[in-house]
């Protein structure tokens, strides 16, 4: 039987004991290694100095090494030891030790555990007594466990002898996170347990020393001998526990569980408290991954939640991919990090493409800044900032999330001169002239050059698929623009153009309207701030209509539509055709709705690039020698 | 010829080999071992997930294998997710982390996909604080700390 080839009388492999007299010995070194902790669940109170007593297993149990210590031991106490111990196994079914037992023994019991310089050199008759008194004692705060035995718990080596290994363990498990800590051995005698020897773990002496990591369970065989299995410190409590519980009620032999792993996972996340922390629960290649499948504003959302998010989030390497594709700079002393970089420049980056659009003056240079689209996926205003070139495709495949236009549904039928047309929908000539339009005779002048009306509903349709959205449009036409880090905004003809409108159309509107409040204000009595400050409204109302005049007067020519009428005749007109006056083009050409035709012109005449040159562009030295 | 596989659990699955063979490590494993009755061994892997993982795979097992050029950029993909594969990943957070584990284990890049779309898709269009309820992530900012942070990232908020 294995009890009797237990020698208890001597500690086992590492087994380190003090022999002082003056007993400094703490109960825990006599007794820490798993096999031995165990053993004194299953001893019997009336043999209780005896179970307390460094165990030392046979060379059959543990190996030459604890063999070497166990013929040290005197011949007489593994006597007595192993008759002790057969009385142990017997009395299995164990009944509660009185407190006059245990009382006195905890109060003896040092806290710290002392490591001896010798081992069992002594008399066996000192070292049991010794062994006695450093029997478990009962500590504060143990016990408190929710489990089934919790209200056993506290009462030390009674404990012990009165529940068995899994109700103990069960109220071990129960056990708070400081119950935990509490029965966390001091470091000292983790220390020394790690290295194999085992035996001078501190948290013996309590009702809850019996799940410690280092411990062993007894398994009963087929047989009903207990064979001792050693588990390395850290092993999954969990695991243990259950492993035991199914040993203790199911004699005679292993039980695998498939259950076992899942009930496992959530016995331990509730006993421990710990919650599901998804960022742990995935590595982070993985969430890289997942976080490719964000825009960045949402990322940066998700960073928002805690701080541990938020430096999960700034760490990682999509940013710098950012950075890169949009030609941002790196970070050096300004901005720490990639992240810090994007977040600066957030209303520059497109959050599809990556790509950068800086504020440019050209009109049609500002519908390439990212404007906010809606999502299709998400109905409640969830919108990411997408360029022009994201923009398109984005809106023709969902229109019904570009912002409308009010004058949509007004009649298209009408027509827009270039100018017009122009200013209206930001396009330049550029885009015009390849639009289908039809020529009319100038009203003005009659040798003047013709007139091109385009239909509103080419203009818009174009001018929405150009710009990416109505959004974009009234972005090139300087509605939404807002310069949020430009120090002087960039010069627009068809701003000024509007403030010319608007300050004509509302200059005389606004001198009687000061007028009248001024007068106004004069009745109420209130003369003095008021009409200072519309007089300086008025002032600055006049002085910007002048600056707007003398602009127009300055203006480069490109601004005038009728300026390109005569290049753009000379494009289109047949090759070996001569040049020809406007009127008379007018007359040959008639109306043309159909834009393929002029595209054929263009491709073929000699004078393709000049058409689509700059506005500044000067006749060519053989225009008046064509042929 | 069916191919046994063993969980963690020691539990086994008996597979065709054809949706087996869906992952490319169980793929590369027949190929190296060559077929044989001896079940391959799934220690990273429990029983539960990989039932859902044979239920994917046989599901898919007729699919295309897919192209390295879809998944260049992925915010150029669709988020959209099968409704079969939707309402196969309706699980609980856990087992859903579980099945992206075991997708990446066993290299079944379908799979992978989407799980982490459906992760991405649960952080999709929330505020932080809905976020937080999600992922029961506790918000330890202090209110200077969150006034600080939400004002730099203002830019994330509005939008």
């Amino acid at each position: 039987m294995a009890p009797k080839k237990r020698a208890n009388t001597l500690p086992a492999t590492g087994t380190r004991v003090t022999r002082s007299a003056t007993r400094k010995i703490s109960q825990p070194a006599l007794v820490t290694t798993e096999h031995e902790k165990s053993d004194l669940l299953h001893t019997p109170p009336c043999s209780q100095d005896i179970a307390l007593q460094p165990t030392t297993l046979t060379p059959d149990d543990n190996g030459p090494s604890t063999s070497r210590r166990s013929a040290r031991a005197k011949n007489g106490r593994r006597a007595a030891s192993i008759s002790t111990t057969q009385q142990t196994d017997e009395a299995l079914p164990l009944t509660p030790p009185s407190s006059q037992e245990t009382t006195p023994l905890t109060k003896q019991r040092p806290n710290r555990v002392t490591r001896g310089k010798k081992t069992a050199t002594s008399s066996s008759s000192t070292l049991e007594a010794d062994e006695a008194v450093e029997a478990p004692r009962p500590q504060k705060g143990k016990g408190k466990g929710k489990g089934k035995d919790g209200a056993n718990k506290g009462k030390g080596s009674a404990i012990k002898h009165q529940v068995p290994v899994v109700a103990a363990r069960n109220s071990k498990r129960s056990s708070s996170k400081a119950d935990l800590d509490d029965s966390t051995p001091p470091p000292n005698g983790t220390k020394k347990a790690k290295r194999g020897q085992g035996t001078k773990t501190a948290p013996m002496a309590d009702g809850d020393n019996e799940a410690s990591p280092t411990q062993a369970t007894p398994v009963i065989d087929g047989d009903g001998i207990k064979s001792r299995r050693k588990r390395a410190r850290g092993v999954d409590k969990g695991k243990e526990v259950q492993h035991n519980d199914l040993q203790q009620t199911e004699e005679g032999g292993q039980v695998a569980d498939a259950k076992q792993p899942k009930a496992k996972k959530a016995q331990a996340a509730a006993d421990h408290d710990v919650p599901f922390d998804p960022l742990l629960s995935l590595p982070m290649e993985m969430w890289i991954e997942v976080f490719s499948y964000l825009y960045p504003s949402e990322l940066v959302k998700f960073g928002l939640c805690s701080k541990r998010t938020h430096a999960f989030v700034s760490e990682q390497p999509c940013w710098a991919k950012i950075a890169t594709t949009a030609e941002l700079p790196e970070p050096r002393r300004k901005f720490s990090s990639y992240y810090e970089v994007v977040r600066f420049h957030d209303e520059i980056v497109c959050e599809q493409c990556f790509s950068s659009s800086k504020p440019k003056q050209a009109t049609i240079a500002r519908s390439d800044r990212p404007l906010p689209v809606q999502l299709d996926w998400n109905k409640q205003g969830q919108k990411i900032h997408l360029c022009r070139q994201c923009r398109g495709p984005y809106l023709t495949e969902f229109p019904q999330y570009d912002a409308e236009d009010p004058n949509y549904y007004s009649d298209e039928s009408q027509t827009l001169a270039k100018g017009l047309a122009a200013e209206a929908y930001a396009l330049a000539n550029e885009q015009l002239s390849r639009l289908p339009h039809e020529i009319k005779r100038n009203p003005h002048h009659l040798r003047g050059p013709p007139m091109r009306l385009y239909k509103i509903k080419t203009l818009r349709k174009f001018a929405r698929n150009f710009h990416g959205g109505f959004m974009g449009m009234l972005l090139a036409k300087d509605v939404l623009f807002k310069y949020p880090r430009c120090r002087k905004p960039p010069k627009s003809a068809f701003a000024a153009d509007d403030n010319i409108s608007n300050s004509d159309n509302k200059s005389n509107t606004n001198t009687n309207n000061n007028n009248n409040n001024s007068n106004h204000d004069q009745n109420d009595g209130g003369e003095g701030s008021s009409s200072s400050a519309s007089q300086q409204k008025q002032k600055q109302k006049q002085n910007g209509a002048m600056i707007v005049k003398r602009r127009r007067r300055e203006a480069p020519r490109s601004t005038q539509p009728m300026d390109f009428e005569p290049r753009y005749y000379q494009v289109v007109s047949p090759i070996g055709s001569p040049p020809s006056p406007p009127e008379w083009g007018a007359d040959f050409y008639g109306d043309h709705d159909n834009y393929d035709d002029y595209e054929d012109y263009e491709d073929c005449g000699p004078y393709h690039d000049f058409n689509c040159g700059n506005d500044n562009d000067s006749y060519p030295s053989d225009y008046y020698e064509y042929p | 010829m069916p191919i046994t596989l063993l969980s963690l659990d020691d539990v086994q699955f008996k597979v065709d080999k054809e949706v087996a063979e869906r992952s490319i490590l169980i793929k590369n494993m027949i190929e190296d071992v060559g077929e044989s009755d001896a079940p391959i061994p799934l220690p990273n892997v429990s029983s539960s997930v990989l039932k859902k993982v044979i239920e994917y795979c046989e599901h898919h097992r007729n699919d295309p294998v897919q192209t390295q050029d879809e998944t260049d950029d992925p915010r150029k993909r669709s988020n959209d997710i099968e409704e079969w594969d939707m309402k196969f990943m309706m699980v609980d957070q856990e087992m859903l982390f579980e099945i992206i584990l075991a997708a990446n284990y066993l290299d079944i890049k379908p799979l992978l996909d989407v799980g982490c779309k459906t992760v991405a898709n649960i952080i999709k269009g929330k505020t932080p604080e809905e976020i937080r309820k999600v992922f029961n992530i506790v918000n330890d900012f202090t209110p200077e700390e969150e006034a600080q942070i939400k004002k730099e990232n203002e830019w994330a908020e509005d939008r």
